[in-house]
């Protein structure tokens, strides 16, 4: 009885029913599918691209027509191909620096509630050094000295998205940390790692997933904007952020080049956005009601 | 060899641009003495030009410093003279020398120098001045590039005849001696004053330097030759061609000679701005190292100048200004008899295979700080795919890129100089000068010759057999040579496509309607 109970409030209520209960709302179903259709778009686009994204094939700023639905691009490009290959770096590596980010800030956020006293003020002290150490600057540092690559921008963005997230989830988990099936755990002395992942992190599901929404947005504009300053993704692949970057001296001419590009980035950010708040609307309500 | 890279090639400005100056100093020999007025007055037309550079973001005011970007060159000819502006067709205007003789075997050189001008102090100029500065070139420790153009000098062979006579005696018969101590890098400065104080003779003095943001300099009142209409000028830094492309729409500069070459067209339709193209001089170049793999064998290196399609860098990397080049250095004079160079993947593929490099991977690294450059490197990188070859494209932070200068296996550069200016580079043993590090007997030994005649013909046929050899076996792929293109406000007039007002070094003859 008193074993079991604890779990029941802990670990099992959230998941199925939160997942419900988010898509309940309007706005979080209208947030998911264009996230959802924004990444199938970049998933699939390279394969129905007519031209390679990276062969010339017109004179710069050619103009839509000759075979291109919309025009070259500064350097002679299709821009259609451009456009639909131009969004898988960004969403691979915007999923992989909010794994890393998410993982990372959760892993020392639930730390510093756990442990408490000095580790906790340790932890967060750090945390308040990164916090101000603005993301896109840091990229920016690391990239000049090593050089770009994509793995190392995956990382710098991750340890970027690390300090907010680990703030966040110290201020969730701080409650939990009192409640009966966490102390009951820690009083029978199970492993902290147990008590960690089996009784505290279940616990605070909720405000991990609106942190996940919102992180991978940053994530997303970090990135594309990185690639804007030309420090992400180095020419000639095709991405959007570089795309804008590229054709912005030609914007008078042949607007098409900038302005699809920047439109895309902005779906997906404002999807993953639209989401993330409805969630974190859905989930305030209903997480209110039950305590 | 010829690229320079970014930074460092600036340098050659002189050639062309100087002829202007030259001319507007020439006319003028009268001036020697005017007062110090104070700045603004005289009835000229007087305003603040504010011209827009590319520059690293570390500069010294040194006028023989080590870290050289595009301010640097232009900070420079605005406040510093050289001897004598080289002129187009290969002549001489003079500047601080008025002459130069020499004996029968061409062993001992005199240069007389110009009366009555006067440093931005009041202090008169004269032959001390002109012996301590060529000392500090040849010196061995300060490691000055210009050393390349006068080592053929014995520092104890300089000797002061009288305040404004000055003899070089050569330990060996040197040709064109007027042609490198003309060299547009070799000002002059007063003797024992400090870097800081960029103590010249020119025709703006300093006023206040930051590094990395801004020089301002003014008119010279106690000039010698024809007084600048302007009051002032500001040389302000940007960090791209792109920064500086905007700050020209958005008229926070007057003028700027680097410009981003795909935004002509908006900016050709942009009331109030000017374009301007200057005589050819620029040529963007690909280096290969060619003491290390996989460019130690020439037939890589053949294979990457084939695989470039010249046609499609030309329209499309730099907007059809500009001709075709043949992976030689040099412009349009003393051109060897060999055929233009065209795409040919199967040649190339099957060099690459002789090699053993098929299906190459390599890394090409660029600070992209010059119009066109990112976009050659693009076509390249593309072409090589077709075959097989896969190169990764490296953009670099201008300052990170020229830390290595000199290391990088396949780079870009750009050269500016003509030839008898490049070519000691090309055959030099520092790795910062001969950056691809190609060293090729027969060139050697024919650039031995180069400089042992004066006679022009004679060293124009020699500079045709070089070249030859620069496109059969060289290290450089050379796409094409273009114009430097320059943007200016319509406020702006007195600017001229000739050299050195051209790429805008040369503001003499400049003035702003208010």
């Amino acid at each position: 009885m008193i074993r079991t109970r604890p779990r029941e409030q802990g670990a099992q209520a959230p998941p199925s029913n939160l997942t419900r209960r988010v898509l309940t709302s309007r706005q979080t179903r209208l947030g998911l599918i264009m996230l959802l259709g924004m990444i199938l778009f970049t998933i699939v686009g390279p394969f129905l691209a007519p031209h390679s994204p990276t062969a010339v094939i017109a004179k710069p700023y050619a103009s839509p027509g000759d075979g291109l639905l919309l025009g070259a691009d500064s350097l002679g490009r299709d821009i259609v191909s451009r456009i639909l290959s131009g969004g898988v770096n960004l969403t691979w590596m915007g999923i992989a620096a909010t794994a890393g980010g998410v993982t990372l800030g959760t892993t020392i956020g639930l730390v510093a509630a756990f442990a408490g006293g000095i580790v906790d003020t340790l932890l967060m002290r750090v945390v308040d050094v990164l916090l101000t150490f603005p993301t896109i600057i840091m990229a920016i540092l690391f990239v000049s000295m090593v050089g770009p690559s994509r793995i190392l921008l995956v990382i710098l963005v991750a340890i970027g998205l690390t300090p907010g997230m680990a703030r966040v989830m110290r201020g969730a988990a701080r409650p939990v940390m009192r409640r009966e099936h966490v102390m009951w755990a820690r009083t029978i002395g199970l492993p902290s790692r147990h008590i960690l992942m089996r009784e505290v992190l279940p616990s605070v599901t909720s405000p991990l997933m609106v942190e996940i929404g919102l992180r991978l947005m940053w994530s997303v504009v970090g990135l594309a904007s990185l690639s804007f300053l030309g420090f992400g993704v180095q020419p000639p692949a095709a991405d959007w952020g570089l795309m804008v970057s590229e054709n912005k001296d030609g914007l008078a001419i042949q607007p098409l080049a900038v302005i699809i590009p920047a439109a895309c980035v902005a779906l997906f950010t404002i999807g993953g956005n639209l989401f993330a708040e409805g969630a974190a609307r859905v989930i305030g309500r209903t997480e209110g009601a039950r305590s | 060899m010829l690229s320079r890279l970014v930074g460092k090639g600036q340098r050659s400005r002189p050639r062309v641009l100087t002829a202007v100056v030259a001319s507007a100093m020439v006319v003028s020999l009268a001036a020697a003495c005017s007062g110090e007025s104070s700045e603004g007055s005289g009835g000229s037309s007087g305003g603040t030009l504010r011209v827009g550079v590319v520059a690293s973001t570390i500069s010294t005011l040194d006028a023989y410093s080590n870290l050289r970007s595009q301010d640097f060159y232009v900070r420079n000819a605005t406040m510093f003279e050289p001897l004598a502006h080289r002129t187009k067709d290969g002549g001489y205007q003079w500047a601080l020398a008025t002459g130069i003789t020499h004996n029968k075997d061409n062993t001992e050189w005199t240069v007389k120098l110009r009366p009555n001008v006067k440093f931005h102090d009041g202090t008169p100029f004269g032959a001390d001045d002109v012996i301590a500065v060529f000392q500090r070139v040849l010196d061995k420790k300060n490691a000055l590039i210009e050393r390349n153009y006068i080592d053929f000098m014995d520092p104890k062979g300089i000797e002061k005849v009288d305040d404004l006579t000055v003899r070089f005696k050569l330990p060996k018969p040197y040709g064109p001696f007027e042609f490198a101590v003309t060299n547009s890098n070799i000002i002059f400065y007063k003797k024992g004053s400090k870097p800081e104080q960029a103590m010249g003779t020119g025709p703006f003095s300093l006023v206040s330097f930051t590094a990395g943001r801004e020089t301002l300099v003014k008119r010279y009142d106690g000039y010698w030759g024809t007084k600048p209409k302007l009051d002032r000028v500001k040389i302000i830094s940007f960090k791209t061609a792109e920064a500086s492309t905007n700050a020209l729409i958005g008229r926070q500069i007057d003028a700027s000679s680097n410009i981003l070459q795909t935004s002509l067209p908006t900016i050709e339709k942009t009331p109030g701005l000017k374009v301007m193209k200057s005589d050819v001089n620029l040529k963007v170049s690909i280096g290969m190292r060619a003491d290390t793999p996989p460019f130690d064998d020439v037939r890589v290196r053949q294979a990457m100048r084939l695989i470039v399609n010249r046609k499609l860098a030309l329209t499309n990397a730099f907007d059809g200004l500009g001709e075709l080049a043949n992976d030689h250095s040099g412009f349009d004079r003393c051109l060897p008899a060999v055929p233009q160079r065209e795409q040919n993947l199967d040649q190339a593929k099957k060099l690459l295979a002789d090699a053993g490099k098929s299906n190459l991977t390599i890394d090409l690294r660029t600070a992209a700080n010059k119009p066109g450059m990112l976009q050659l490197v693009q076509i390249l990188a593309e072409e090589a795919k077709k075959i097989g070859v896969t190169i990764k494209v490296q953009k670099m932070e201008l300052g990170a890129y020229l830390e290595k200068w000199g290391e990088w296996p396949f780079y870009t550069g750009y050269d500016t100089r003509p030839y008898l200016e490049g070519v000691p580079e090309m055959i030099s043993g520092d790795a910062v000068l001969n950056h691809n590090h190609w060293d090729d007997a027969e060139f050697k030994s024919l650039a031995k010759k180069l400089y042992a005649t004066a006679d022009a013909q004679e060293q124009c046929e020699i500079q045709k057999q070089m070249k030859k050899i620069e496109h059969e076996r060289g290290a450089s792929i050379l796409t094409a040579t273009n114009p430097t293109v320059s943007v200016y406000s319509s406020k702006v007039s007195g600017l001229v496509p000739e050299f050195p007002s051209g790429n805008l070094y040369d503001f003499t003859k400049v003035s702003m309607d208010q």
